[in-house]
């Protein structure tokens, strides 16, 4: 059932509004502490990020648990084809502040040298590949990488970040073709806005579920909520140990709540986290303080490093 | 008249020809409910409803061979594309279906259909959004293709394109749709395939469209203080092109100079220079010169993108050349 008209519907819920787990066992081995840091710093840097005004920048606040289980989960051989909102990723997977920032800002001595778009992050050392932003395009770039990481060995995936938006294209569904023909270990991440901005419903997906459609073509496919940060990690868990373990391509379609819309608190993954931390006794002022203020610090410093 | 932007005469044309012609209609993304992404539909969704005012999810291909079956039916419909950019996933219905019906069936269906939106360098939107497709388009035989550079062009050529019984292509620009101008209050249609003297001069023969017609207007003006009097012509149209325009003017000025926004290899002003050296070529004091893109993607960083722009001392630059001096 539909609480209010943020909630999403047919998802697991593994951590709820409150902050309580609906199974504690889900976050064994698991350091919540460090989790939450994470989805922290992920938050501080689209923040800082926004106010360099950037071309056609768009603000990732509420799509925190994504890059950060994306990021975290991913092996080191695997690659990912980020979008335009998933900076947080490159971070969490240790692209340097200091190259985030280049890229960004088109420097010369960034990776990219100042000719890559803005929105997405390349770096062939992190096994990073950014958007062409010809929609849908970096789709085959993926699956096409999955069968060929699959021909070399097994144990590799590629992971492809995106919006609900591009699942109207051609390119999707081809690609979902492809994937399933070639067995290719290939994860698809769809971030899906319930109330996506500038367009009426009836161009968007009508409330339409991306995850049922993927499996009514055949493909694994799980659809969970963006601001139950332990949930989402846990489905793109299960679509890497498949695709890693030979069994597939694998789709999870995660509701994500842009924070810019001003949902209700408990829409917000971080908020919901802290929440569960505060229950267990592991979340203090001076803990949050202290987590701000060690991003914030790293992030100020990389900006006027690479200001001079 | 009336003092318009180049959105606002857009919005106007498309606007009058809906209002006279019931078959018209406009469909893309974002042109309804947000009155387009850079408000050339302000206030169409609420004037004609969701009938004729369609917003669409992003499915470019789709959408314009859904124009074009309904063209094909006696519709006139509008497709707007969010930029040019797009349009590269729509490319096989306007290469081979499009630019083709009317041919293939013998005339039995044609094909009355406009495809508009911006074209061509904007600033810092790197690679992928920074393309001018100004030659892909004008290389097929069956479109024709419009270039504007001013509200009152915009408007009077937008008409004749919506009436047009032939698939035409329409560039804008993103950085000029905020330019105004003079445009009269009463209905008005400019041909397709006609050039515009923008600016009459004897020495040098300046051939422009586009974003490069505000800039080259500039560097007549540098000419011009350093006694050199440059004739602007705006071509408009770029396939028909007006070959008599341009070389009437080149027979007077024995130089030309060709900027635009664009590739150098091939393309637009590849095909001035073939057409101006057959045409006129015992009148021609110098080779014809061009200033356009360096043959390279577009990059995001803010200096790289400059480089590549044709800037007014680009083109004065070549002016000067011309003119051996």
């Amino acid at each position: 059932m539909q609480a209010t008209a943020w909630e999403p519907e047919g998802v697991e819920a593994l951590l709820d509004s409150k902050g309580a787990l609906a199974d504690p066992a889900a976050v064994s081995g698991l350091d919540l502490r460090s989790f939450y840091k994470q989805l922290v710093a992920a938050r501080i840097l689209d923040l800082k990020l926004g106010r360099l005004e950037l071309p056609m920048w768009a603000p990732a606040a509420g799509e925190e648990a994504v890059s950060v289980a994306v990021g975290s989960l991913v092996g080191e051989e695997d690659w990912v084809f980020v979008g335009n909102r998933d900076a947080a990723v490159a971070l969490t997977r240790g692209l340097p502040l200091t190259e985030i920032l280049r890229q960004l800002l088109g420097q010369a001595s960034a990776e990219t040298r100042g000719r890559g778009l803005p929105g997405s992050l390349s770096s062939r050392e992190h096994k990073l590949m950014g958007a062409s932003e010809a929609l849908g395009m970096n789709l085959g770039l993926a699956v096409g990488h999955a069968h060929g990481q699959r021909l070399f060995s097994r144990g590799r995936a590629s992971v492809a970040i995106f919006g609900e938006g591009l699942t109207t294209t051609g390119m999707f569904h081809e690609s979902l073709a492809l994937a399933l023909a070639h067995t290719a270990p290939m994860v698809f991440v769809c971030k899906s806005q319930l109330w996506p901005e500038g367009a009426p419903a009836e161009a968007g997906l009508m409330g339409d579920s991306v995850a049922e459609r993927v499996r009514a073509r055949g493909m694994w496919s799980r659809r969970c909520d963006g601001a139950d940060a332990v949930g989402v990690r846990r489905a793109i868990a299960a679509a890497l140990h498949r695709a890693h373990d030979g069994a597939g391509p694998g789709l999870v379609e995660v509701v994500v709540t842009p924070l810019a819309q001003d949902p209700p608190a408990e829409r917000d993954p971080v908020e919901r986290v802290r929440r569960l931390l505060d229950s267990r006794g592991e979340w203090t002022q001076p803990f949050q303080d202290v987590t701000e203020a060690e991003i914030h610090g790293q992030l100020d410093k990389a900006i006027a490093e690479v200001s001079q | 008249m009336a003092n318009l932007q180049i959105r606002e005469a857009i919005r106007d044309a498309m606007r009058e020809e809906m209002e006279r012609d019931e078959r018209v209609f406009l469909m893309g993304e974002e042109v309804g409910h947000y009155q387009g992404a850079y408000k050339c539909s302000q206030g169409l969704l609420e004037q004609f409803g969701a009938k004729r005012v369609v917003d669409t999810p992003i499915t470019e291909t789709g959408f314009s061979g859904v124009g074009i079956g309904a063209a094909m039916v006696g519709l006139r419909p509008i497709i707007e594309f969010m930029t040019f950019n797009f349009s590269a996933v729509a490319f096989d219905q306007i290469l081979n279906n499009a630019s083709k019906i009317h041919h293939m069936t013998g005339g039995q269906f044609s094909v009355p259909i406009v495809f508009r939106g911006p074209n061509a360098a904007a600033h810092m939107l790197g690679s992928t959004h920074s393309q001018a497709f100004d030659g892909i388009y004008a290389h097929i035989p069956g479109l024709k293709v419009v270039s504007v550079a001013t509200p009152y062009d915009a408007k009077g050529l937008l008409k004749s394109a919506i009436r047009d019984p032939n698939p035409v292509i329409f560039f804008e620009s993103e950085l000029m749709y905020a330019v105004r101008g003079e445009v009269p209050e009463e209905e008005y249609l400019i041909p397709i395939g006609e050039a515009d003297i923008k600016r009459p001069g004897e020495q040098v023969t300046l051939i422009t469209w586009g974003q490069s017609v505000p800039t080259s207007l500039e560097a007549a003006k540098l000419a011009e203080a350093d006694g050199l009097d440059v004739e602007v012509i705006d071509l408009r149209t770029l396939r028909p092109l007006d070959e008599a325009a341009v070389i009437h003017s080149v027979k007077k000025t024995n130089r030309a100079v060709i900027a635009y926004h664009g590739w150098p290899y091939g393309g637009v002003g590849a095909e001035l220079v073939d057409r101006i050296q057959r045409m006129a070529f015992d009148w021609l004091d110098a080779p014809v010169e061009r200033v356009c893109y360096d043959d390279i993607p577009f990059s995001y960083a803010e200096n790289l993108e400059h480089l590549s722009i044709p800037q007014p001392e680009d083109i004065y630059a070549a002016c000067r050349k011309v003119a051996y001096r």
